[in-house]
């Protein structure tokens, strides 16, 4: 049976559908229930944008209000969620990220109230400048990694269908095969699939981090005699 | 066609050897039906919602138009249906009907948790 633990639907004109995965799966997982199927695939789904930050873009030009200083930035558009702030910018230079344990020292010291240098993350998708501007914060751009977002019309953009499908069903058969007294438990294609999955989080974590462009080099053992 | 409760139990009085339900009534098939759901939940908890509450079958549930629908994912019905039949044999006392019993509720078993193969 599904769980109620995500949004309602919503259909974006160019979207995939999750029933892509879900009719390979349970070819291989015979006698799993066909909801659970969807709500592991959401998880995994998840999981794979947060560990990998694959989805990146950046968003802009913001404006944090005066006497507030913050941005928040989700819910960013209608099928996509900020995970993680990666960098912030203003006025073409980055700000630079506080750590919040050093915030109250701080607040002692700064009295630039307006041109904000620096930011802390409150949580992880609200940007909270700092110190806190007395005028418009005008022209910040910021970089993040987005998740899609998870809808019980199981929708995602087409593009997640095309480019990850083998990580994530990698990792749906990986949770499916892991679980006990199942009639699909086997605990070596769990660590089959695990295997998959782990290494396509790495090449896509690589692939992203060098934005889209050539994937890393690969590891090879040294050559002597060249 | 979706299953229904009825025919879960048509289909047990079949292996029953009790077509018109002289030897096993309604109530008692019922009362099986109703554990065979709790024990599902010990084993597959998966099939259900979190936090719901277990479907509760009755008597009067049966013989409906349309009729119930059968409570959970079609892929269990075989083997509720090999639970009622199994437990259903496990109140006679004779030696053969009790190792019929042994094998349909070890079918109910394999079924949810077991190799298919």
């Amino acid at each position: 049976m599904p769980q109620s633990g995500f949004e309602d639907g919503f259909t974006v004109t160019t979207s995939g559908s999750l029933d892509t995965w879900v009719k390979e799966i349970h070819a291989k997982v015979p006698g799993a229930i066909e909801e659970y199927i969807y709500d592991q695939l959401k998880l995994v789904i998840s999981d794979f944008f947060q560990r990998t930050k694959s989805w990146r873009t950046f968003l802009g030009p913001l404006t944090a209000a005066a006497n507030d200083g913050t941005i928040c930035l989700n819910p960013v558009d209608a099928y996509s969620n900020v995970i993680q702030v990666l960098e912030v910018t203003r006025n073409t230079s980055p700000l630079s990220q506080l750590d919040m344990k050093s915030l109250p020292r701080l607040f002692a010291t700064e009295n630039d109230n307006q041109n904000p240098s620096r930011f802390y993350l409150d949580p992880y998708h609200t940007i909270k400048f700092f110190p806190v501007p007395t005028v418009d914060t005008e022209d910040v751009y910021v970089t993040v990694a987005l998740t899609p977002r998870l809808r019980a019309d199981n929708r995602i953009p087409e593009w997640v269908v095309e480019q990850c499908y083998e990580a994530i069903k990698a990792g749906t058969l990986q949770r499916l095969h892991e679980e006990p007294d199942k009639t699909y438990s086997n605990v070596a294609k769990a660590e089959y699939w695990g295997k998959k999955y782990r290494s396509e989080l790495a090449r896509s974590r690589s692939v992203a981090a060098q934005g889209y462009g050539e994937t890393a080099q690969p590891w090879g053992f040294p050559r002597w005699n060249m | 066609m979706p299953k229904s409760v009825d025919n879960a139990l048509t289909d047990a009085r079949v292996i029953l050897n009790d077509a018109i339900g002289e030897r096993y009534t309604d109530a008692d098939l019922v009362s099986d039906f109703n554990s065979a759901i709790s024990m599902t939940k010990m084993l597959r908890p998966d099939a259900f919602k979190l936090g719901e509450v277990l479907p509760e079958i009755s008597v009067a549930d049966l013989e409906q138009v349309p009729e119930t629908d059968f409570p959970l994912p079609e892929v269990f019905y075989q083997s509720f249906v090999y639970y009622l039949a199994g437990n259903a044999e496990l109140r006679d006392d004779e030696f053969a009907v009790d190792n019929r019993a042994m094998t349909l509720l070890a079918a109910y078993r394999r079924n949810l948790t077991g190799d298919l193969r």
